[in-house]
């Protein structure tokens, strides 16, 4: 009898365990961690995307976290520490892939059924790498050309449309002080960086032929190179260098925002940051100027692109988020504060994204301009060092034009 | 006798429990120490010599190349040598100008000064300031349009400076934020010239001795010891430099030059990091670890050799 209740009391006991444990399985949610790099304001708008994804089912729990640093994250994914999604740029995904950091989705894309065809063509190439879709895009990264109309109009200037044009317009526009320090920046060289691309792409140029190879031995090219030289032999390097260090990108003391700099190569966030320091600004945006009169305007873009890292030890979960995440209900309200252009073209038409400043210029322009992708093959950051070393070669006259695009090559082959 | 003694010693060590049982606890609590200095400093030294001599991404296994990385170092990067110039630039002026102010600002504040410790505070607060928060003070100061420095020249009737937009002025710039931080050293000798005798002093004064021979004979050699301490400390730190430029080269944002006009911001320890964590090139970042070990370990021990012949210890 003893012997009767003791095993009646260990079958009661196992019975109550599992049945624990089946409630337990039927309400644990499986966590998925995601690691962005945006901070701020722009963390928080993530935050609410997580917190919209986890109200909105009950099988994944997301949990987010902000980490700033890239290395940071790759280095945890490199040590099977790291999330089971997080976010990068466009430029960055043919090396991560060829390393092993990110999962191909070829699998999951199938299996569910993801429509990638809501994304632009050009958005899902830079997220293709040997034909394996490896990230979904959330955004697009397009600079504008804009012109504060106040000073064009106060200098009698055209809006340009061509290269020549620019040049001519950015000389106009130019004010300098008796001393010859610039009062009014004329050309797009502030922010030095988004020259170059921009021009190099909009005068019908580009930096790679086969998408896999660096190449920037085509007109379009020498012709940016060649108008940067013009501009800069003109009114010195040193003052305009001075001018650009003088100020600082997107806060008080951005030349744009003073009006103290005519024409500006930017993006879509400019709308935010005008609205806030400068509302009086009186101004266009325009795509970037062509080579000849009547060309298509063309433009170069990018990407904050999202992927799952091969070490991720939820990737069904981590789908699942990341698609809402790049979808039109996930992120449209954080693309809207934070006035990115939506890569999801189911936003192309939606209202509350037309009644945002500029954002109707930006779409006509991704739909109707021709649009490059910046190269994502693997040492690409190396080529833009050295590209843009070069350029300032150019600048400062220690190579020609050509002697340029020769060293470039030269180089190039040494590359590591 | 004598090997025999060693092998009485040696047994008694073996036979007596108390000496065994001590030896055992002393290795034990120095056990934390080995752990951590074979995991964290020795096998690590080992592992990046290993990796220089490999192609490593830290995601794939390392792929044995040989002296490949060093060779491509030398006679194809085309960043090296201007990371190693620059860095040469850095710690040789960096280094001197530095010791100088710091032994100047120790000589005045050693002296019978009102306020003595007020301005040695002064000097010495900017040591211990974040270098982060610093350099982005010193960048608007030394502002190209709106800068302290630039509106003072220009009172004087000296025209503005490109301090960081100028090939030419980017290095001097960022030598004189580091005098700027001179206070740790200056404490240094401070401490070391209140040791110097006084009777040395008033004896040169009864030979007749001016101030600047007084500061030749007496000061300077008394000083030598901590000179050679700072010296060493100084050139180790100039090879490793790297916050204040990237901050200075990167806080403008917007994909301005990375490494300053004309790369003239590009250090070799900033080279070395771009090339482990950002191109995560770990062999090639590794071989540009041990390069830079043995141009340490080279001018180190130059200066030591030299400081046989201007170090005098007392005594």
């Amino acid at each position: 009898m003893k012997k009767f209740s003791v095993l009646l009391l260990a079958l009661a006991m196992l019975l109550m365990t599992l049945s624990v444990g089946a409630v337990a399985e039927t309400t644990e949610r499986q966590t998925v961690n995601f690691w962005y790099l945006w901070t701020g304001v722009e963390a928080e708008g993530m935050e609410e995307i997580i917190a919209n994804y986890n109200a909105s089912q009950d099988v994944y729990e997301v949990v987010g976290l902000s980490v700033p640093d890239e290395s940071k994250i790759v280095v945890a994914i490199a040590s099977n520490e790291g999330p089971d999604v997080t976010d990068s740029f466009s430029s960055n995904v043919s090396s991560y892939y060829d390393q092993g950091i990110m999962l191909p989705l070829n699998d999951y894309i199938a299996e569910s059924g993801y429509d990638t065809s809501a994304f632009p063509e050009a958005m899902m190439e830079c997220c293709t790498v040997d034909g394996n879709i490896v990230a979904l895009p959330m955004n697009i990264i397009n600079y504008m050309m804009y012109i504060n109309t106040d000073l064009l109009e106060a200098a009698d200037v055209e809006i340009p449309t061509t290269g020549d044009e620019l040049l001519e317009a950015a000389r106009a526009l130019t004010q300098v002080a008796d001393d010859g320090t610039i009062e009014v920046l004329g050309m797009p060289v502030y922010p030095y960086g988004y020259y170059l691309d921009a021009m190099v792409y909009g005068m019908g140029g580009s930096y790679t032929d086969d998408g896999e190879t660096l190449n920037v031995d085509n007109e379009g090219f020498r012709k940016a190179v060649e108008l940067l030289k013009a501009y800069y032999d003109e009114f010195g390097y040193d003052q305009i260098s001075a001018f650009q260090t003088a100020g600082s990108w997107l806060d008080s003391t951005d030349p744009f925002l003073n009006g103290q700099q005519a024409i500006r190569f930017d993006g879509s966030w400019m709308a935010n940051f005008i609205s806030q320091y400068a509302p009086d600004l009186n101004y266009t945006c325009l795509p970037i100027v062509t080579l000849n009169e009547g060309d298509t305007p063309a433009a170069v873009v990018s990407s904050s692109v999202f992927y799952i890292p091969s070490t991720a030890s939820c990737p069904d979960g981590a789908f699942d988020f990341m698609t809402y995440l790049v979808g039109p209900d996930g992120c449209k309200q954080w693309l809207m504060d934070c006035t990115n252009i939506p890569a999801h073209s189911a936003l192309y038409s939606d209202e509350d994204m037309l009644a945002i400043t500029d954002f109707p210029a930006y779409f006509d322009a991704i739909q109707t301009n021709e649009i490059f992708v910046l190269p994502t093959f693997s040492n690409w950051s190396d080529c833009a060092s050295l590209i843009s070393d070069m350029v300032e070669q150019v600048i400062v006259g220690t190579y020609s034009v050509d002697e340029c695009v020769e060293q470039i090559m030269t180089e190039y082959g040494y590359l590591y | 006798m004598r090997s025999t003694g060693n092998k009485v010693s040696r047994v008694g060590f073996f036979q007596n429990p108390i000496k065994r049982t001590r030896t055992i606890w002393g290795f034990l609590f120095s056990l934390p120490w080995i752990i951590g200095f074979l995991g964290f400093t020795l096998i690590p030294i080992i592992q990046s010599f290993y990796y220089s001599l490999t192609e490593y991404s830290i995601f794939r296994s390392p792929k044995w190349v040989g002296l490949d990385n060093y060779v491509y170092l030398f006679t194809r990067d085309r960043l090296f040598t201007t990371a190693l110039k620059n860095t040469l630039y850095m710690t040789v002026f960096g280094t001197a100008l530095t010791l100088i102010v710091a032994l100047l600002l120790a000589l005045l504040l050693n002296t019978k000064l009102r306020a003595r410790s007020l301005f040695r505070t002064i000097f010495y607060i900017p040591s211990i300031l974040p270098q982060v928060a610093s350099s982005l003070v010193w960048m608007w100061i030394l502002n190209s349009r709106w800068g302290l420095l630039n509106n003072l020249l220009n009172s004087l009737g000296i025209a503005s400076v490109n301090w960081f937009g100028d090939a030419a002025y980017t290095k001097p710039s960022l030598i004189m934020i580091g005098v700027w931080c001179c206070g740790n050293i200056m404490i240094i000798f401070l401490a070391a010239l209140q040791d110097v005798p006084r009777s040395l002093y008033e004896a040169a004064e009864i030979d007749g001795a001016g101030t600047m021979s007084k500061f030749r004979h007496i000061t300077l050699p008394s000083l030598s010891p901590s000179l050679l301490f700072q010296i060493i400390m100084g050139v180790i730190n100039g090879f490793q430099y790297f916050t204040q430029a990237y901050i200075i080269s990167n806080a403008s944002g917007a994909e301005q030059r990375t490494y300053g006009p004309q790369n003239s911001m590009l250090f070799y320890a900033g080279y070395m990091y771009s090339r482990g964590f950002v191109n995560f090139d770990m062999g090639l970042a590794s071989a540009m670890a041990w390069v830079l070990f043995i141009i340490v370990a080279i001018v180190t021990v130059i200066i030591l050799k030299s400081s046989r012949r201007w170090v005098y210890y007392g005594g």
